[in-house]
This record gives C-alpha cells, sequence and structure tokens, in this order.
C-alpha cells in the first residue's frame, strides 16, 4: 500500500482519462453551453421525461424527482424494495440525457478502490499508471449502494460532495455532469448495511417508487409483450452540455425572501418535532431550495412558490431526519414526519409584508 | 370581518345541532322513562303510565327502525364522501357501518319483543296494581286530612291530570319532532357541501361573495400598481371562498386553496386557476406587472362574479337534488 502509493505519486501518468478531461461519449455532447432560460430549460427537461415514460411505466412522480435532482445539480437516493424498476430509472436517465453511464453493483466484498480506481504497474513501460474506476463517469448508477460495507460506501462520499476523488495523495476530479444514482433496499431488509446519515446528507432527495398500480402493471406487462425485447430502447434527447445549461437556467430561477424564510422554517422544524431525533442540516435547506428551483424550472417559470417548496419537502428532507428509536414500532418513518410538518408549518401570507411595486 | 361571519355561522349552526341532539336524547329518555315504571327496579314486571298504550309502543318502535335506517343511510354516504381517513377512523367506520344496520333492527325488535302485550290499562290492571295511583291517593289524603275524599271530586282531580299529562306528552312529541328534524338537517347538510353546492349556501353568504368580488374589482380599478392589484383581486376571491366555508389554512400554499375550492363545487374554477396564477406570478416573482395581468385579473374576477350570480336559487335546487 504504502509502495503503491509512493509509486503513485511519483509516476509521470499518462492516464487514459486526464481528471481534467470529462469522460464523454454521448454523440451529443458538446464543450460549448448555449445559454438556456428556464422556460427552455423545462421545456427540453419535459422532452426528457417523455421519452422516459415510455420505458419507465407507473406512477410519474419517480422520473419527475430524479429530473429535478439532475437539474437541481445533486445526487439522486432511490430506495425501495427489488424488482420495483429502480436500476431501469436510473439507465433510462443516462440513456436519454445522453450521459456516459457506468454501473456499479455494489455487494459485500466490494472495495473502495474497485469505486474510484486504484494505480497499478504497467510492466511494458515500467510505470505505475492509474486506471479510473467506476466512479470516473457522468451518470454513476451504484446499485444497492448499501449492501456494500461503510467503507466502500465511504469511498464515494467526496466523489459525491466535492465532484473529485483522492488516491495515493492525488486530486482528480470528475467529469461534469457527474451524478450518482444510487438505489438502496430498505433497511430493514435482510443483508443490508445502514447507510450512514453523512452519506444521506450527500444524497440531495430521495426518491420512493412504491407498487404499481393494478392497471399500470397491467399495462407494464402489455407493453413488455409488444415490444418483443426485454427492455425499451430510448433515444438520447440530450447531452452533457445541455445538462449543464439546463442546471446554468436553474441558478436563474429567482426565490422570495419570503420563501426563504419558510424553507428555514420547514428545516427548523424537523428539529423541533417531538419525533425527531436529529433534525434536518443547513444542507437540507439548500436541498429544499434546489429542489423547488428545479420544480419551477420544470413547471415552466422562472420563480419558486410556495407550491414547489411544499411539494419537495419530503422527497429532499425526510432522509435527513433521524427519528427516535421507539417509533420504529410504531411504523412511522421520515417520510410521515416531514409531511405532517409541510402540512403544519405556515406558508408564506396572502400579501406580502413589505409592498413590492409593479 | 367575513371570515368572522361565517365562523359564527358555522359555530351557530352546529350549536343548534348540539342543542337538537340534547333535546332529542332527553325527550328520548322522558318518554322512555313514563313508559317503564319509574320507582321499581329495572327486572320488575309492570310498565308506567303509558305503558299500556299499545299503538304508542309500536308507533315507537317503527320510529327507532325508520329512524336507524335513516341513520344508516345517512352515516354510509357521509363515509362514501369522505376523501381520506387514517387507518384507526377508517376501522372505527366500518364498525359503525356495521353496527347501526343490527342495531336499526335490534332496537325496534327489542321494543315489541319486551313489551307486555296482553294487559292493558296502563297499570291499573287487578293483577298488577300500578303504585301510581295508590300513592296519588295517598299524597291526597295527606294533603287533606280532614275532608272525606268523595268519589266526584277524586274522579275530577283524576281527570285533569290526564289532561295535563296528555298535552305535556303531546308537547314533549312536538319538541322531539322538531329536534329531530333539525338535526336531520344538520346531518344531511354536509354531505350537500362536500359536492356541488359549496357554494349553494344562504342568500346572505352569496351576498358576501359578491360583495368580496366587488371589493377586488374595485381596487383593480382604482389602483395604480397592477401588482398590488392582482394581489388585491386575489385576496379578495380568497376571502370570498372564506366565506362560503373553504377557508385557507395556514400551511395552504395557493394551489392547496384552489384545490380545495374546486372540489368542492367552486363556480367558474378555470378562472380562479387563471386569478391564481397570475397572483403567484405577482406574489412571488419581480416580473414587471403591466395593465395585461390588471385586465386578465379583472376578467377572471368578472367570470366569478359571473359564476356566483349564475347560482339561482331554482338552480341551487337542482343541484341539492343531483
Amino acid at each position: 500500500m504504502t509502495a503503491d502509493a509512493a509509486a503513485g505519486s511519483a509516476a509521470p501518468t499518462p492516464p487514459p482519462p486526464l481528471p481534467e478531461d470529462p469522460i464523454v461519449t454521448s454523440p451529443h455532447s458538446s464543450p460549448a453551453r448555449d445559454a438556456l432560460t428556464p422556460r427552455q430549460a423545462g421545456e427540453r427537461a419535459a422532452a426528457v421525461l417523455e421519452e422516459i415514460r415510455t420505458a419507465v411505466v407507473g406512477s410519474p412522480d419517480p422520473p419527475h424527482l430524479v429530473m429535478l435532482g439532475i437539474l437541481a445539480g445533486g445526487h439522486v437516493l432511490i430506495e425501495d424494495l427489488p424488482g420495483l424498476g429502480k436500476t431501469l430509472l436510473a439507465r433510462s436517465f443516462a440513456t436519454t440525457l445522453g450521459l456516459d453511464f457506468r454501473r456499479i453493483q455494489f455487494t459485500p466484498d466490494l472495495l473502495p478502490s474497485d469505486v474510484t480506481g486504484a494505480p497499478f504497474y504497467d510492466q511494458r513501460t515500467a510505470d505505475m499508471v492509474f486506471r479510473p474506476g467506476p466512479v470516473f463517469s457522468q451518470l454513476l448508477l451504484a446499485d444497492e449502494i448499501n449492501r456494500t460495507p461503510p467503507k466502500t460506501q465511504a469511498a464515494l462520499l467526496e466523489a459525491m460532495a466535492e465532484s473529485q476523488v483522492t488516491i495515493d495523495g492525488s486530486t482528480r476530479s470528475l467529469p461534469s455532469p457527474f451524478v450518482v444514482v444510487a438505489t438502496a433496499n430498505p433497511i430493514e431488509y435482510e443483508g443490508t448495511y445502514t447507510l450512514p446519515e453523512a452519506q444521506l446528507d450527500r444524497f440531495l432527495l430521495r426518491v420512493r417508487m412504491g407498487y404499481l398500480a393494478a392497471s399500470e402493471e397491467k399495462d407494464m406487462l402489455r407493453a413488455r409483450v409488444d415490444r418483443a425485447r426485454p427492455e425499451a430502447v430510448l433515444r438520447a434527447l440530450s447531452s452533457p452540455g445541455e445538462v449543464l445549461a439546463m442546471r446554468a437556467a436553474v441558478e436563474r430561477v429567482e426565490v422570495d425572501e419570503d420563501l426563504l424564510e419558510y424553507v428555514v422554517a420547514l428545516v427548523r422544524a424537523t428539529r423541533e418535532h417531538p419525533h425527531v431525533q436529529v433534525g434536518a442540516s443547513p444542507r437540507g435547506g439548500l436541498a429544499l431550495v434546489q429542489l423547488a428551483r428545479a420544480r419551477a424550472v420544470l413547471d415552466l417559470r422562472d420563480y419558486v412558490t410556495p407550491e414547489d417548496v411544499k411539494s419537495v419537502a419530503v422527497p429532499a428532507l425526510a432522509h435527513r431526519v433521524t427519528l427516535k428509536p421507539e417509533l420504529w414500532v410504531r411504523q412511522i418513518d421520515g417520510d410521515d414526519v416531514v409531511r405532517e410538518i409541510a402540512q403544519s408549518v405556515p406558508a408564506p401570507q396572502t400579501v406580502p409584508r413589505t409592498p413590492v411595486a409593479s | 370581518m367575513g371570515r368572522e361571519r361565517t365562523g359564527g355561522g358555522r359555530a351557530r349552526s352546529i350549536g343548534t345541532a348540539r342543542a337538537a341532539l340534547t333535546v332529542l336524547v332527553v325527550g328520548g329518555t322522558a318518554l322512555g322513562a313514563l313508559l317503564l315504571r319509574p320507582d321499581t327496579d329495572l327486572l320488575a314486571k309492570g310498565r308506567g303510565p303509558l305503558g299500556g298504550n299499545s299503538l304508542l309502543v309500536i308507533g315507537l318502535a317503527l320510529l327507532a327502525l325508520l329512524g336507524g335506517l335513516a341513520l344508516r343511510d345517512g352515516y354510509q354516504g357521509r363515509m362514501g364522501t369522505a376523501r381520506r381517513l387514517n387507518p384507526v377512523e377508517r376501522r372505527a367506520a366500518e364498525g359503525v357501518s356495521r353496527v347501526l344496520p343490527i342495531a336499526a333492527l335490534a332496537v325496534p325488535l327489542l321494543i315489541l319483543v319486551l313489551h307486555r302485550f296482553g294487559s292493558s290499562g296502563g297499570g291499573h290492571g287487578d293483577e298488577e296494581p300500578s303504585p301510581l295511583p295508590s300513592r296519588r291517593d295517598d299524597t291526597v289524603r295527606g294533603l287533606h286530612p280532614a275532608r272525606h275524599p268523595g268519589h266526584a271530586e277524586h274522579s275530577t282531580h283524576f281527570g285533569l291530570t290526564r289532561i295535563l299529562l296528555g298535552l305535556g306528552i303531546a308537547l314533549l312529541l312536538v319538541v322531539l319532532v322538531v329536534a329531530g328534524l333539525r338535526l336531520w338537517r344538520h346531518l344531511t347538510r354536509p354531505s350537500a357541501l362536500g359536492t356541488a353546492a359549496t357554494y349553494a349556501t344562504l342568500e346572505d353568504e352569496e351576498k358576501r361573495l359578491a360583495q368580496a368580488v366587488d371589493s377586488g374589482r374595485r381596487a383593480l380599478r382604482d389602483g395604480t400598481d397592477a401588482r398590488a392589484a392582482v394581489i388585491a383581486a386575489y385576496a379578495a376571491m380568497e376571502e370570498s371562498l372564506a366565506d362560503s366555508g373553504v377557508t385557507r389554512r395556514a400551511a395552504d400554499s395557493p394551489q392547496d386553496l384552489l384545490r380545495r375550492a374546486v372540489a368542492g363545487g367552486l363556480p367558474a374554477g378555470a378562472a380562479a386557476a387563471t386569478l391564481t396564477a397570475l397572483f403567484r406570478e405577482a406574489r412571488y416573482s419581480t416580473h414587471p406587472m403591466h395593465a395585461g395581468h390588471r385586465e386578465r385579473a379583472a376578467a377572471a374576477l368578472a367570470e366569478i362574479a359571473e359564476g356566483l350570480r349564475s347560482r339561482k336559487p331554482g338552480h341551487e335546487a337542482a343541484t341539492d337534488a343531483s
């Protein structure tokens, strides 16, 4: 290990993908970022969602929320039972957004270097060469992330928080955009390791798939029979450059002062709720604001409304609160608590406190 | 102001219903007491002053049957319109739904089975003399020990008592019927409110709605600031909704309020949606607001006003009936 580290730091390193160079394989990729208005960004995102719905049957909410997470520049945790289409959803986004896609199947024996990559000795050149791991991609599907021990889970922490990895003392940037879509089984499920709070907090939002309604399930079966192949073929409708442009458009969405106070009130309410042991962090407030702005973009607006904040409160905050242990017996989870908070914290008043002129 | 009035009106309505229910329960208990023997224990055989009237007992059983069936129908109707019930409420509702039909049949059946149709005379039969007349006699004797109670005087006094008793019972029945009618109105009204008749309310409520809309229109006409005018128009609509029973809750967003109002049968729902969208833009964006926004808000408010006016009493009746 020490020898590796020393060799790694001394190596001249002609790595195949330079840290500064994003790994771009999409035919639509272009470094030029045409500026998009929030409305244009919303229209393109809507087209992507429409394409994804041809493959992902069922409630429109999970794809919608994943799209919000991508637009808001965050990472998405999809948590639910096996077989509900989590992986399909993530892969569909990678294809349709035209992002370079890698997948890691997390297992109990997976090592951190399997995620980040590691230097190896090239006998021909007698040099240590860095071989990038799957984390060097634009959309990383971390499948069943809670099936691997915390050490390997933590290997993703730096990557998710700072879009870079440090290996053997050398820091390498990840491609841009970099999105982690992780899937997880519920913690009660056998053979899983609970994700630590610090890592959960790195996910911008948590999405639950849920079972399909009977009619939707039948539609899914019918679609499978009709297309005569295992999975639907999706078109790439976007590119990494366009994803970055859409993210830039989200940054142009304005947020009223009263709405910021509303966000703070929601976050603080999670800390004061009697069922909550540890409330949402300030990062939760940031997530709430960014997701609300992304929702405004999807709704073709360039300003946030209370509905935007309210509708993303549960996915943005529920995984950031730690409930008191006794509530496990009562089958109360974070979603219930945050939903109750959203229904009780006063929204901004009709008439603004400070008059605004036209 | 409007909200206070509405809140007061609802509180009055609930208070009246509670009073009616109280009168019904107390009156029913009193009537039951008249049918039983008041001075003996529960298992004693015999009956009260009205116990011998088989017709009354059968009528009471029939009333209990019809009342029970009506109550069951009303309850099932209300549960049918209730959108969200938590698991505890759902279980309770299922339990009540099962108990109500059984009770509707069991209560009249028990009334008929437990009544002794064989004897008559209100406790004056030979085999079981009622203590009531004896006590009355004793009392009369105690009050007038010096007199010799003549047969004619006794019968006159007894006849007067019976007349007063009859009048009292008649009065009690009238009170019970009125209370029952009031309770029936209260029980049937929420289902009407929950559907299309939210706005098919009392005439004074419609006046208040129209006043609220007018105040919003005045704000649109008089104000020089388009943003403030749009917000004022929305506030007027919000007030009119509150007057009609769809009050904005503290945690409600504009969309939440609109959704509840439309679900409650808001006339001109599209106009309300337009006004809500304009309000959101005026309230939460820094977009320049100009005369065009003001005109659209005015048109939406006018459409809402028209929707309110078009709800004639005949139309309301038809809506209620449907």
